[in-house]
């Protein structure tokens, strides 16, 4: 029985990948599961990877290799239309479910769902890096392939309409 | 107390960072052994590289009618640079044509110039020399006269380079070509900079992203994402939020509808060919008709779509653009004479736009070599033996994929039944029908098989690992071709 990659040496191709695998599976996982649902994400993810061994030779070192996956997630996740609208009309169910513990109007988590859900995609998607993943503008800006600063002004202003839907003026 | 939803949003994270699965180790492995090694996927790019470069357009001559006669081809045999090398190809004697960028109304065509008219040996550095000819602008070729046809379609396009501008240097290392120009280009536009960004990169030059200098000082380009006007080049030190180095994907919009890739305008093809491009939005559909200079169509057929990715983006969703490609077939007549290549676009409601309209040359069929007609556009001319023919099948090579079939299929309902559904990758079909016996290829990667009747059935795919599946094309014993794909 013939292993494969046991003859290859630590630099080897299948090396790297299979450490940049083990390391940041976990958090590109998590990126696929809160945009596609948990049951989709592993499918998400293999694709995600299957995309960084064949650009091996493109992916960035430490610490760019975490948000360069993500923004190849990005793609992989835009990709599965399906998948995506299955989530986005679970989450509009749960956005209409009565909230049993009510806090002020507009702060309670299902209102902020909801109002993030009413938002333009590229504001949810560069709301959810910040908060959900936790990145700062300058790794935000490597996975939307824009500049650092206009990573923080893209989240400055969807802060600041995602704050307005949640705004009595505002609210329909 | 009033919450910053932003900070509400945050605690609503669906999968936190603790609920997380490790990576499963099985998937690793998984995914590597699925596809081919890189060095190997590497190693057939590199070779269907060299084929191109060899031909498209190379080993011929200017005739003294205006028209183009084959010529022996160089003995030494085919240089090739592999993806990554750190420099520039030094002296690629056998790379006798390399394609330029310029402007139809603001829109980029590639235009093809073919090197082999200069009657130097070795050929100058490569990649100086094709920006040159670029800086020389359309038209501008005056190492040879240009044919009519090139002629009068080169009269219709533009250049926004800046007047005046020269280059100082270029290099490349890891994948970035570093281009330093002088002052005049300072002053280029997004037009101009898309010009000398796609004459850098792609297809197969080394280089995917380009890095400018003005004169040495490093410049960057300010992000069409940020700026209320279009990207210009700006000294990199005056601000941080400068796009450098730059990539085909800030100009993206400079290809409008769509563009026709190969074969470039004035490039050179075979009885049978492959028309490759690029065009907008996954529900269109592409129509590529080759006429003659009546305009009588010789050929016309609807291209099918190769996968979403492109060479400089990935699939994400509307409006994206999606890779195209149809191999025209034979069946063209009075070979040796220049023809109009149109590629046009049909949208859902049936209404069609032109992407490209261009004169290519229709080279005279050799039947040594156009047997079974692989990609035209790529087989190599008769005198040569250097790359390989459809004559010069190569064993596949056993590594090159896991998971087939241990026994092979040799009858035709198998591969009728694996093709049933269309296109299919090569890993899905060898799953089914068992490794490949041959390969060859000329720009296509091409596995081949031989059939239980004594026929032979060529996969022309457009990537080297076997996805992009652009024909299946059976050959019979009596040498009658048909494509199992219905094309």
């Amino acid at each position: 029985m013939t292993v494969v990659g046991a003859a290859d040496r630590p630099a080897s191709p299948e090396a790297r990948f299979n450490a940049l695998f083990a390391r940041h599976y976990p958090a590109v996982f998590g990126y696929a599961a809160r945009r596609v649902g948990w049951d989709d994400a592993g499918d998400a993810t293999a694709e995600v990877f299957t995309v960084a061994w064949r650009r091996l030779g493109r992916v960035p070192a430490e610490p760019e290799t975490l948000p360069w996956l993500y923004g190849v997630a990005r793609k992989v996740v835009a990709n599965q239309e399906r998948a995506a609208r299955r989530r986005l009309r679970l989450e509009a169910k749960a956005a209409v479910a009565p909230d049993e513990a009510v806090a002020a109007p507009g702060t309670t988590g299902l209102d902020v769902e909801a109002a993030l859900l009413r938002l333009g995609t590229a504001d949810r998607e560069v709301l959810r890096l910040a908060a959900w993943e936790e990145l700062p503008p300058a790794e935000i800006a490597t996975v939307l392939g824009c500049s650092a600063n206009a990573a923080a002004v893209r989240l400055h202003r969807a802060r600041q309409r995602l704050a307005g839907e949640l705004s009595p003026e505002t609210r329909p | 107390m009033n919450h910053d939803p932003f900070d509400t949003l945050r605690s609503r994270n669906p999968a936190p960072p603790g609920s997380l699965p490790e990576a499963p180790p099985a998937e690793a492995t998984r995914i590597t052994s699925a596809h081919p090694s890189l060095r190997r996927g590497l190693a057939i790019a590199a070779a269907a590289a060299a084929v191109v470069l060899v031909t498209g357009g190379g080993w011929l001559l200017w005739s003294q009618t205006g028209g183009r006669s084959t010529v022996v081809g160089p003995t030494t045999t085919t240089s090739t640079t592999i993806r990554g090398t750190t420099t520039m190809p030094a002296t690629v004697e056998d790379a006798p044509i390399v394609v330029v960028y310029f402007l139809d109304t603001n829109t980029l065509v590639p235009v093809a110039r073919d090197l082999s008219v200069l009657n130097v040996r070795p050929l100058p550095d490569l990649g100086p020399l094709t920006v040159e000819l670029l800086l020389s602008g359309p038209g501008a070729w005056d190492a040879a006269p240009l044919p009519d046809p090139v002629a009068a379609a080169e009269a219709q396009l533009t250049t926004a380079i800046p007047e005046g501008t020269t280059l100082l240097n270029l290099t490349t290392a890891d994948g970035i070509a570093t281009v330093d120009l002088s002052a005049a280009f300072a002053a280029a536009s997004p037009e101009a900079l898309a010009q000398v960004v796609f004459t850098l990169t792609g297809g197969y030059q080394e280089a995917d992203a380009v890095r400018f200098l003005i004169e040495g000082v490093p410049q960057g380009v300010t992000s069409p994402y940020l700026s209320i006007s279009q990207p210009h080049l700006v000294p990199a030190s005056a601000s941080s939020s400068l796009v450098d180095p730059v990539t085909r994907s800030t100009f993206g919009y400079l290809m409008g509808a769509g563009m026709v890739q190969t074969p470039p305008l004035g490039g050179t093809t075979r009885s049978r060919f492959l028309v490759l491009g690029v065009a907008r939005g996954s529900e269109a559909r592409v129509g590529i008709s080759v006429r003659d200079g009546n305009g009588t169509v010789l050929w016309e057929e609807v291209a099918s779509f190769a996968g979403c990715a492109t060479e400089w983006s990935a699939c994400d969703g509307a409006d994206q653009y999606v890779n195209f490609g149809t191999a025209v077939s034979a069946g063209l007549v009075d070979y040796g004479r220049w023809v109009t290549l149109t590629a046009y676009l049909v949208d859902p409601s049936g209404l069609e736009s032109i992407l490209a309209s261009r004169p290519v040359w229709l080279a005279p069929y050799d039947p040594a070599t156009d047997e079974f007609g692989t990609s035209g556009v790529t087989t190599t001319m008769g005198e040569t033996t250097t790359s390989p023919g459809l004559g010069d099948l190569q064993p596949f090579p056993a590594d090159l994929l896991t998971g087939c079939a241990a026994e092979t299929a040799r009858d035709l309902a198998a591969f009728e039944a694996a093709l049933v559904n269309g296109p299919i990758s090569l890993q899905d079909l060898c799953a089914v029908v068992g490794m490949p016996d041959y390969q060859t290829g000329s720009g296509l990667f091409i596995p081949a098989y031989d059939l239980a009747d004594g026929s032979r059935l060529f996969l022309g795919y457009d990537a080297p690992w076997g996805a992009g599946l652009i024909y299946a094309r059976l050959v019979s014993p009596d040498g009658t071709t048909r494509d199992l794909l219905g094309r």
